[in-house]
């Protein structure tokens, strides 16, 4: 793995009132990469985003971003870290372009040609003298990341990025941070309710549920979640293992659902799965299911969180 | 301080732009003129009932119209008034950032949390200073205009000077406000600090204690508190001392320290 742009080990926070908000959370996000935190509400995604950027002190454990070790007021560090936390706000009293202004000073950003650059890059020109309390929830956000951006940071912290975001919006801002990561090598570690956006964006996702990460997906995981594959379910699962073996397939036992199920994800099968059920009733053990499917990210989310067995 | 210059800056346009710290100046602009409008009252009662600006059974009991007794009102509205619209300004410019989350945009930023604390402080000052500072030159125009009589240079300057010295020493005390704004995350807090402050002078003035409870001492300097009036120790001078460092170095420490959740 490449150098490392977040690194936590343990990292816990336990609120006054001893809700333990994240457990003993252990990241690891190289540069380049987008990184995608999901998690029901109340998971612990924004309490880690918050500790990442020194705006909660852990409990237990530590962070360190870019190297240094995660302090409320190491300056240095925050230079080079953009991030939008929550939901997106601005001052109401400043115009769009005034808002920027204020972030470009704090930043240090003293070229103010800057402000226009962002005003252009995130679609805002049509209302760079408005008053931000003007702007829908969708022009709010892009001027949050505008904020973000603004002084070319090398890690992008985001919660939420799509958030109030029209169909167009999410696919700019899609391509905006993917083009970030890929031209200039910007880390972005983000969080997301929106499954399917993910899914086209992120390179790995961590998943994180009551607190704790419960499930890392690199690039060859969620690839393999993309993929199509037949579901084969027999009463003797053993010997329908063998007897496609045998046949030249690669059967992939699933261990993680209720029913034993074999999955085959060669394009013969997927092609022609009456010829594996006549292959199957050949070997003496005729399926019980066949069925092609494609789990989603969001599949996948929802029974490693458990979301779905709730809500039956 | 690292970022101090910008945080100025930055401070410096928020509330240029916002309608708060000019409200806070029209709502003192009323001080003089009231003033003014007492002083034509007094002076000639009989056409202020003409002019409908006195009942006409109505009796107006104490108080003679000349420079002395107008600049004395002037100066109790000072300490007075600003312990309120103080409050309310420092109130707005500390308690904004987290009924507005714009405090995220502030913290993990190259500015230390210091600077901006200091910002906004030294902003709240010079907009205090400069609102005070118009109360007095105004009133000192009301007072020309109504024509009252026994000026004297001497004495005003005292009382200017007086009403000066208590407006900085209510300003300086905006510093536990700005505590109170940040602890409870807001506007209200902060406000109900002030107006609890502002009640505790007033009792402690009056059981006698007013001249060593920090909130009583700028009234007192500026000639206020009856009997008390002019009573200021050095030991009041020294507390509030205390509580305007105490205050500024407590809402920075919670900057910096306090786990930010807003």
């Amino acid at each position: 793995m490449s150098e490392l742009v977040i690194r936590t080990t343990g990292l816990s926070k336990q609120y006054r009132g001893g809700v333990l908000a994240v457990d003993r959370v252990d990241l690891r996000v190289a540069a380049g990469e987008i990184y995608a935190f999901l998690g029901l509400n109340g998971a612990g995604k924004s309490t880690t985003i918050r500790m990442l950027l020194g705006m909660i002190a852990p409990t237990g454990g530590r962070a360190e971003v870019l190297g240094q070790q995660v302090r409320a007021d190491a300056t240095e560090l925050w230079r080079r870290v953009g991030h939008m936390v929550e939901t997106a706000t601005a001052y109401p009293e400043l115009t769009v372009r005034e808002d920027l202004d204020v972030s470009r000073r704090l930043h240090g950003v003293r070229d103010t040609a800057t402000v226009d650059h962002m005003i252009g890059q995130l679609g805002l020109a049509a209302y760079a003298g408005r008053r931000t309390r003007t702007l829908s929830l969708g022009n709010l956000q892009r001027l949050a990341i505008a904020r973000a951006l603004l002084h070319e940071p090398d890690l992008l912290i985001l919660d939420e990025p799509a958030n109030g975001l029209d169909p167009a919006g999410v696919v700019e801002i899609r391509e905006l941070l993917r083009g970030l990561a890929r031209d200039r090598g910007v880390t972005v570690f983000m969080s997301s309710h929106i499954l399917a956006e993910v899914d086209l964006l992120a390179t790995r996702i961590g998943i994180v549920h009551r607190g704790r990460l419960i499930e890392e997906l690199d690039s060859m995981a969620l690839e393999r979640h993309r993929d199509r594959r037949l579901e084969i379910g027999a009463r003797e699962l053993d010997l329908a293992e063998r007897a496609l073996r045998d046949a030249g397939y690669q059967p992939y036992r699933r261990p993680d659902t209720a029913a034993p199920l074999l999955e085959l994800r060669e394009l013969g099968a997927l092609d022609a799965p009456d010829e594996i059920a006549k292959l199957l009733v050949a070997a003496g053990t005729a399926p019980t299911h066949l069925a092609l499917a494609r789990e989603t990210l969001e599949d996948h989310f929802m029974r490693l969180t458990g979301v779905d067995e709730a809500a039956a | 301080m690292s970022g101090l210059r910008a945080a100025i800056e930055t401070e410096l346009l928020k509330s240029r732009r916002s309608r708060v710290p000019w409200a806070v100046a029209i709502g003192f602009t009323i001080a003089p003129l009231v003033s003014g409008l007492f002083m034509i009252i007094l002076k000639d009662p009989d056409r202020a009932r003409q002019l409908g600006l006195l009942g006409q059974k109505a009796q107006l009991v104490g108080g003679t119209a000349d420079w002395p007794s107008f600049l004395g009102m002037l100066s109790q509205a000072v300490a007075v008034g600003g312990a309120v619209l103080f409050a309310f300004l420092t109130a707005w410019v500390f308690g904004r950032e987290f009924a507005d989350r714009t405090i995220r945009g502030l913290l993990a930023s190259p500015t230390a949390r210091a600077s901006i604390v200091t910002a906004k402080m030294l902003v709240v000052a010079a907009w205090s200073v400069v609102i005070a500072a118009w109360v007095l030159v105004l009133g000192l125009a009301v007072g020309a205009a109504v024509d009252l009589p026994g000026w004297s240079a001497a004495e005003a300057t005292g009382t200017l000077a007086g009403t000066a010295a208590a407006a900085v020493l209510t300003i300086g005390l905006q510093t536990v406000t700005a505590l109170f704004a940040t602890i409870g995350r807001g506007y209200m807090p902060a406000l109900g600090w002030a107006v609890a402050t502002i009640a505790a002078a007033q009792i402690l003035a009056v059981l006698g204690w007013g001249a060593l409870f920090p909130w009583s001492v700028p009234a007192l300097v500026a000639g206020a508190g009856g009997d008390q009036a002019g009573s200021v120790e050095i030991a009041g001078l020294v507390a509030v001392a205390i509580v305007v460092i105490g205050g500024f170095a407590a809402t920075v420490t919670w900057w910096r320290r306090a786990d930010q959740t807003g």
